[in-house]
């Protein structure tokens, strides 16, 4: 298990970092410009969906959807926009627009809202089922589904899983996953278990 | 689908190197040449995960390349500097992409599949960066797949 003990600390101070810094970055006082952006290489597979404050250049990188389309990354932006509205915060277009909500954005909304508002702890999850990967945030018999994609790895979606733990835990979540990862907004208190059966 | 503790890292690590601030404005990224007596018997197999520290200050290094299916220390991948007035992402990736693989050859490997992942803070030039090798492929694998 030397492998797994050598990095695991060091995993676990680059989450702790991570949910730390997205905490100092997000302020319900700021508009933020969401976008998605190629990986510089243009491997048209390597999708970086990024906030921006307004008037400022520096950009904070929320998912970063791997092995998929771009259809697949707008979708997960679109979702983080649902999300991060539900929540609370102002969330524009490239163009500093605002966006355009359907019935459904809107119901989604409010499932999100009634969700997180109602629950302060989350499992979060990521259920294959049918070639669509489900990630569902739940808490005992409540639960909301973030997203449901297709068309992208195993890995790619459990990338985004794990992004979202970190933002459900920047968010002041206390967050639970299948791997035993558990954390809040003060960071990890719990990591991944050294479990020999699963090597 | 059967889940590994060798999948959560490699996604936990691929899930926080890209994430945060990047789209740094200054442009120091300093490369020199990896330095081959500092890892003299690494060897690299399929599904490595490398990834970087912080570089910051004028230490510029990439630190810790771990192979997941040995026990080493960690490898230090020193890079070259970057000419030009200012930063450039796609410069900056096509250097550490061709040190890695200069690397890999250096350590017996014919063929590789690398990607980079990476985080550029705009504070102080500082740089986070990560590489996937993906794939490898020594002379000795593909003699024993020919057979």
């Amino acid at each position: 298990m030397k492998y797994f003990e050598q990095i695991k600390n060091r995993i676990r101070e680059q989450i702790d970092k991570c949910i730390s810094d997205l905490s100092d970055f997000l302020s319900e006082k700021e508009t933020y410009i969401i976008s998605c952006n190629g990986d510089p290489l243009k491997t048209d597979k390597v999708w970086f969906i990024e906030l921006r404050e307004k008037n400022m250049t520096s950009k904070f990188v929320i998912s970063c959807v791997i092995d998929s389309g771009e259809e697949v990354a707008r979708y997960i932006l679109h979702r983080y926009v649902l999300l991060l509205q539900s929540f609370g915060y102002s969330i524009v277009d490239e163009v500093g627009e605002e966006f355009d909500f359907s019935e459904k954005d809107i119901d989604t909304m409010i499932e999100f809202s009634e969700f997180f508002k109602n629950n302060s702890s989350v499992t979060i999850e990521n259920d294959y089922d049918n070639d669509c990967f489900n990630i569902i945030c739940s808490n005992k018999n409540d639960g909301t589904v973030f997203a449901s994609v297709k068309d992208i790895s195993a890995r790619g979606s459990w990338v985004i899983t794990k992004q979202l733990v970190i933002m459900m835990a920047g968010l002041g979540k206390f967050v639970k996953t299948s791997d035993n990862t558990i954390g809040n907004k003060y960071g990890i208190v719990e990591f991944i278990p050294n479990n020999e059966k699963n090597q | 689908m059967k889940r590994t503790n060798k999948d959560n890292f490699i996604e936990w690590i691929s899930a926080t190197c890209s994430f945060g601030l990047s789209e740094g404005k200054n442009s120091l990224v300093e490369v020199q040449e990896h330095l081959k007596s500092d890892m003299p018997d690494i060897k690299i197999r399929r599904g490595i995960l490398a990834y970087s520290s912080t570089i910051c200050d004028n230490e510029h290094f990439i630190k810790k390349a771990i192979d997941c299916n040995s026990e080493i220390p960690g490898v230090f991948i020193k890079i070259d500097s970057i000419e030009g007035s200012y930063y450039c992402e796609l410069i900056a990736d096509n250097n550490i992409k061709f040190m890695f693989l200069k690397f890999i050859e250096e350590t017996g490997f014919i063929s590789s599949k690398i990607h980079i992942y990476k985080k550029v803070f705009e504070s102080n030039g500082k740089v986070t960066m990560s590489v996937v090798i993906e794939e490898s492929m020594t002379s000795e694998d593909l003699e024993t797949k020919n057979e």
